[in-house]
């Protein structure tokens, strides 16, 4: 079947019974990858493409705690890299960053999620194509929700300025995140050379 | 109203609907046959703010998140509005301002700077308030660059952590948590939906209910509510604190909700040598309000 369109619920593949185990410490950061968090620690959910460079992109911004890939958006319970490739879980590659509310907040990661990628293209990004490629904010409060929603119309105005398209962002509250194979978690860092389709549009937040 | 304050007359709700067409469903027909709003309904009031900001300041973004204080912008520019009154009229560069307990709202430094290109630093106690804060100024363009928030971190202090060594502020301003209570604020806010009702076109009046049934869910986090003590003990402590940092501002201010406070205030002004004090009166339709002016400088007389 298409990788572009969504599926449903009922054509989704079924749910595994295990969980996926990942390392317990950040291969970049040297921080936990699932808590417990310290005080002013708060989650974002960003989904931008293939997850091994959006992943770098944030856990190099100043602030962030700790980043992990994973999947989110769709039907699958703890589905596996070949189940989402297959298109058939309906979940967009994920990932669940942990920021210090302290150092740094919801807003700047919006400003790095637009610039760093083309929210106008659907179900793909890049070369990168099918559902699992989708732009999407899946948020945790009220507040994000509120400065996702402008971030997003401010940027569509800025790229109806340059003549682009609109804007394909899913913006949701968000559900369970399901970990990513663990060999998936911080992969540029470790494979240096590794594969990175993220490219900005290069218009200006 | 101060005699520059653009708020005078009644709200234009055609033209501010026009602003800002989230604002029309809640535009109801009053009893005259005006067209007036629901203020008693929590999401009318924001709209309504959010269309006075865009319509009226320039600013494109502005919104809270749930539970947090929604206030009356007519007010909050009168209170501006006297303050420049105190400044300087000679100053060649614009003044810096510092606000005590902005809550997320951030309504003083984003009109403040749209109004007189103040600069602003703001801080609060509440870490989602701070939050909140930080990203409305950074959401609308410009505003950033004239105001910094930030973080308290100690409860019991209104200056220090806030006021950087060789920082200098014309002026302070604040609007403290008048009840001493949770129990008394949720009294409070009830007797003002009470009043509300009875008197439904009457404008002005601050909304904090954001849930009519469940009063414990009102608008408003407690520390922008209430603190121990009250109103009067609140600004007894800004008074004494005051002292460590009469080199760097040039007048505190801090809003008095209760009238009977102002005896105990000017006593406790007077014990701590301050050079001048006053109180300026503000009124807005039936309501009285008023806050309290010092200074530790000879120079600056408030009298």
């Amino acid at each position: 079947m298409d990788k572009q369109t969504m599926v449903t619920r009922e054509q989704s593949l079924p749910h595994r019974q295990e969980e996926i185990k990942v390392a317990s410490k950040h291969a970049v950061l040297g921080n936990v990858t699932q808590g417990p968090w310290p005080t002013h620690a708060q989650k974002a959910y960003f989904a931008l493409g293939c997850f091994w460079g959006a992943e770098r992109l944030f856990w190099q911004q100043p602030g962030v705690y700790s980043t992990s890939v994973g999947y989110m958006g769709g039907f699958t319970k703890n589905a596996t890299y070949e189940d989402v490739c297959s298109g058939k879980t309906a979940h967009t590659e994920t990932v669940m960053v942990v920021y210090n509310q302290e150092l740094t907040d919801f807003w700047t990661l919006l400003e790095a999620f637009w610039k760093a990628h083309n929210p106008t293209q659907g179900m793909q990004q890049g070369n990168d194509v099918g559902t699992q490629y989708r732009s999407a904010i899946f948020w945790t409060d009220d507040m994000q929700k509120m400065f996702a929603e402008k971030s997003l119309s401010l940027y569509q105005d800025n790229l109806n300025k340059a003549g682009m398209g609109k804007i394909t962002t899913e913006i949701k509250k968000a559900k369970e995140f399901y970990f990513a194979e663990d060999a998936h978690q911080q992969y540029l860092h470790k494979n240096p050379n590794g594969y990175c389709g993220l490219s900005g549009t290069g218009i200006d937040f | 109203m101060h005699k520059n304050n653009p708020h005078g007359g009644s709200y234009d709700m055609s033209a501010l609907s026009q602003a800002l067409p989230e604002l029309a469903p809640h535009i109801i027909t009053g009893q005259k046959g005006q067209l007036t709003l629901d203020f008693a309904n929590p999401l009318a009031i924001k709209a309504l703010n959010k269309a006075i900001l865009k319509k009226d300041y320039k600013i494109d973004f502005w919104d809270l998140p749930d539970g947090y204080l929604c206030p009356p912008i007519p007010g909050r520019v009168d209170y501006l509005y006297h303050l420049n009154d105190l400044l300087p009229q000679s100053n060649d560069r614009s003044a810096h301002v510092l606000d005590v307990g902005t809550g997320a709202n951030l309504i003083y430094p984003m009109l403040g700077s749209r109004i007189f290109n103040w600069r602003f630093v703001a801080s609060d106690i509440d870490t989602i308030a701070v939050n909140c804060a930080k990203q409305l100024a950074k959401a609308n363009k410009g505003l950033d660059k004239q105001i910094k928030v930030r973080q308290q971190t100690d409860e019991s202090k209104l200056f220090a952590n806030i006021i950087g060594k060789d920082e200098y502020f014309d002026i302070t301003l604040c609007n403290p948590p008048f009840h001493a209570s949770q129990e008394d604020a949720m009294a409070g806010t009830e007797r003002k939906n009470r009043n509300l009702k009875r008197n439904k076109d009457k404008r002005g009046s601050a909304i904090k209910s954001d849930n009519q049934k469940d009063h414990l869910n009102f608008s408003g986090q407690s520390s922008e509510l209430w603190c121990e003590g009250g109103e009067l003990a609140f600004i007894k402590k800004m008074i004494n604190q005051s002292a460590a940092f009469k080199e760097q501002v040039g007048v505190f201010t801090c809003l008095v909700s209760k009238k009977e406070n102002m005896a105990a205030i000017t006593a406790s002004l007077e014990s701590q040598n301050v050079a001048s004090f006053k109180f300026v009166d503000m009124s807005q339709g039936n309501k009285i309000s008023r806050f309290v002016a010092w200074t530790y400088d000879n120079e600056w007389l408030l009298n």
